[in-house]
């Protein structure tokens, strides 16, 4: 971040719309606070967190030895669908829309975002959609129990619950949509003056290039459920041979909205990596254009090389090679993020606050995640991965150390901005050090059991597998209890934390690296009534 | 109630300026969100123009005009072709080929026949989706004439001999030299 304040005028008139929130529990339905939607979506997050984490255990339970144990196979595949859905529909990708909500106007120095009505109106949908999917587990044939890809034929033998999967689909679409067209709205109009694109911090950028994703992938994915639903209901035969349509081309569908969409989860996750490395490594980011093009090539790429997901479905030869170059191309801009990453903490200072204590953490595990990527992207080779736990293990490794690990970074550093709190750094590394441990023992092992070649989505697993999957079970039942260390320092900080009273900066330093700090902490209901003054500085 | 709702409304007043910035832009993207729904529609079309222009389709089951292929047997060459039969769901069939397995030499032009008998007491709509393994040589696998380019109509009972007349390209890679032709046959009635 390259940009400091002058001056602050706090002692701006006091107009009629300058007023605190409504009380009770109306200001949390009808807010149109940023703040407010914000926590909102963490909060709402956090309990997502929690719903597809007991779906994972029911996951890890069952796996924890060969043979039927617990749940029946088609409740078992019904869980590995909704963990999948919850967490990418329900936990993630909400819970950057929350911490886009509560630090992009904070940060680019907004009063509020640009469209506080239809955040209001997104947040609520988002709602709405998850509770409709949480409802199908409790339908007629159960909920949907085909992976969270929703492949045809599979999925058209859902029983009662398929109408109502695809209308939640429908729902978190337009909800994530009307969120996308905020941030950008937010983004492009109402930057303090001085606020440059070239000067916003990367969150800002990650997000903005995340929302134009979202704005043109989830309608091509609304679509394609859609004609699952006619294929079911109106006789139509998109992806049905019977009638001359093609199940591969729903395939082609999914993933043109599918790989985009994993970015949409990990692009944000790089914004606030490269917010918080720079802060306790004591040093500016390094590299902070070459972050911009970087994270911009990435999302172009996810969109010409959907395919890789698909080199075992009879692909021609070349597309099994355009699509294996194309995605071996991704590792080039990724890679220049992790080196910048790595040179910003070069003889830095650093100090070993819970929030970086994670930041790094996702610079090690995400790398792992990135590196079996490149694996996978070798056709040849994907033919042994193909549908195996390497796959559960290479996503897992980028979805929770990277994506979850600095969500939970995020909390961490800036909970005690939103609170004026501070947490209790103690539980904070401990909770640091369970994750990181017992994640390894969760997904590590995953990467035999897939070499070796046990399939995804199957709830027994030939004796072979055993060893492995009992130490995994273990891991996992570790990280989820640790988890609640989380919920704990969240509810506490928010009463009131360590009773330590918190600096306007809390972290040394911290109002060179971003505008929030120069705000009190917690900050006023409305921030930059006022706009602030950026004085441009150098970039390193 | 409108009134009670702005009471209580917690936005800042922004400038009218960007407000209207603000909703210009939002509407821009409504337009963009609505031309990816069209896009995402578009798609089904479009994989197969492109697949076409490309080439690259490693679809079988597409008409192949024999005036236009000029071949040359190559009698040196034996290839092994299996000819496998399966039914959908809920589709009533027998359905049986003259032989399971023959051997063929590139450029020579085959007729095998195909006898299916509907089982049902009822007239069946049936469509026929061939499929060639190795799938790299699915593009030089070239049906002339098949029961599987329409919808087959069989009576109550009734029991038809079908005819399928194919080539296999000279220029088949030498790796190819085991095929496998997988007809399905699916039951159009959805009931």
């Amino acid at each position: 971040m390259s940009a400091v304040v002058a001056e602050h005028e706090h002692d701006h008139e006091h107009d009629h719309h300058d007023h605190g929130p409504a009380k009770g529990i109306l200001r949390w339905i009808i807010t149109t606070n940023h703040k407010d939607i914000g926590t909102l979506y963490l909060l709402f997050a956090l309990v997502m967190f929690f719903v597809g984490g007991a779906m994972a255990m029911v996951i890890r339970a069952e796996l924890f030895e060969p043979g039927m144990q617990f749940v029946e196979p088609q409740f078992f595949n019904s869980m590995t669908t909704m963990h999948a859905l919850v967490m990418v529909f329900g936990a993630v990708m909400p819970a950057f829309v929350g911490l886009a909500n509560w630090m992009i106007p904070m940060m680019i120095g907004a009063p509020d975002m640009a469209l506080p009505r239809m955040n209001n109106m997104s947040f609520w949908m988002l709602v709405a959609g998850v509770l409709l999917l949480a409802s199908t587990l409790f339908m007629e044939g159960g909920a949907p129990a085909s992976g969270w890809t929703l492949y045809p034929p599979l999925v058209l033998q859902t029983g009662k619950a398929l109408p109502f999967a695809v209308f939640s689909v429908h729902l978190l679409g337009v909800s994530s949509i009307m969120g996308a067209i905020n941030i950008i709205a937010t983004i492009f109009n109402m930057r303090a003056p001085g606020m440059t694109l070239m000067k916003m911090p990367l969150f800002v950028w990650t997000w903005l290039i995340t929302g134009f994703l979202l704005v043109a992938i989830m309608p091509v994915f609304a679509g394609a459920v859609t004609m699952l639903l006619t294929d079911r209901f109106f006789d139509t035969s998109f992806f049905d041979a019977a009638g001359g349509g093609d199940p591969v081309l729903y395939q082609h569908i999914f993933w043109f909205f599918g790989h985009p969409e994993v970015y949409v989860m990990i692009l944000p996750t790089f914004g606030v990596a490269s917010t918080i490395i720079p802060v306790f490594a004591r040093k500016p980011l390094f590299g902070y254009s070459s972050m911009v093009y970087a994270t911009a090539a990435i999302a172009f790429l996810s969109f010409i090389v959907w395919a890789h997901h698909m080199f075992t479905v009879g692909l021609p030869m070349a597309g099994e090679l355009y699509f294996m170059y194309a995605t071996m191309l991704i590792a080039i801009p990724t890679g220049v993020k992790v080196f910048n990453w790595t040179a910003t903490m070069w003889k830095g200072s650093m100090t070993f606050e819970t929030p970086m204590l994670f930041s790094i953490a996702f610079v090690v595990l995400f790398t792992m995640g990135g590196l079996t990527g490149l694996m996978m992207s070798v056709a040849p080779l994907d033919f042994q991965y193909h549908d195996t736990y390497f796959i559960v293990a290479h996503f897992h490794y980028t979805l929770v150390p990277a994506s979850v690990f600095i969500l939970m970074a995020a909390g961490y550093y800036w909970l005690p901005k939103w609170t004026g709190h501070m947490y209790d750094e103690k539980i904070g590394k401990l909770h640091f050090w369970l994750s990181a441990v017992s994640v390894n023992i969760l997904f590590f092992p995953q990467h035999f059991l897939g070499l070796a070649g046990m399939p995804r989505r199957i709830p027994d697993y030939a004796v072979q597998f055993a060893d492995w999957n009992m130490i995994s079970s273990i891991g996992g039942f570790i990280f989820g209890a640790s988890q609640l260390l989380f919920l704990y320092i969240v509810i506490h900080t928010i009463k009131g934390g360590t009773g330590e009273k918190v600096t306007d900066e809390v972290w040394e330093d911290a109002a060179k690296h971003g505008l929030e700090w120069t705000l009190p902490s917690p900050p006023p209901y409305h921030s930059f009534t006022t706009p602030p003054t950026i004085i441009p500085t150098e970039h390193i | 109630m409108h009134l009670c709702v702005c009471r209580y409304a917690s936005h800042v007043s922004v400038n009218s300026n960007v407000e209207q910035k603000n909703s210009r832009l939002a509407l821009k993207l409504l337009l963009v969100v609505l031309g990816m729904t069209g896009f995402g529609f578009a798609l089904i079309p479009l994989y197969d123009v492109l697949c076409e222009l490309t080439g690259i389709n490693g679809k079988v089951g597409t008409r192949v005009d024999s005036s236009t292929l000029n071949y040359v047997v190559d009698k040196e060459r034996n290839l092994g072709l299996d000819l496998v039969t399966s039914l959908g769901k809920a589709t009533p069939l027998i359905v049986e080929t003259e032989t399971k397995s023959l051997q063929i030499h590139p450029g020579q032009f085959y007729v095998v026949n195909y006898r299916v008998h509907n089982q049902a007491d009822k007239a069946l709509t049936i469509r026929a989706v061939p499929s060639v393994a190795p799938g790299v040589a699915a593009a030089d696998f070239k049906i002339i004439e098949c029961f599987c380019f329409e919808p087959l109509r069989l009576e109550a009972g009734e029991a038809k001999n079908l005819p399928l007349r194919f080539v296999v390209n000279p220029g088949i890679a030498q790796q190819s030299n085991h095929l496998a032709l997988a007809i399905t046959f699916l039951n159009t009635n959805k009931d």
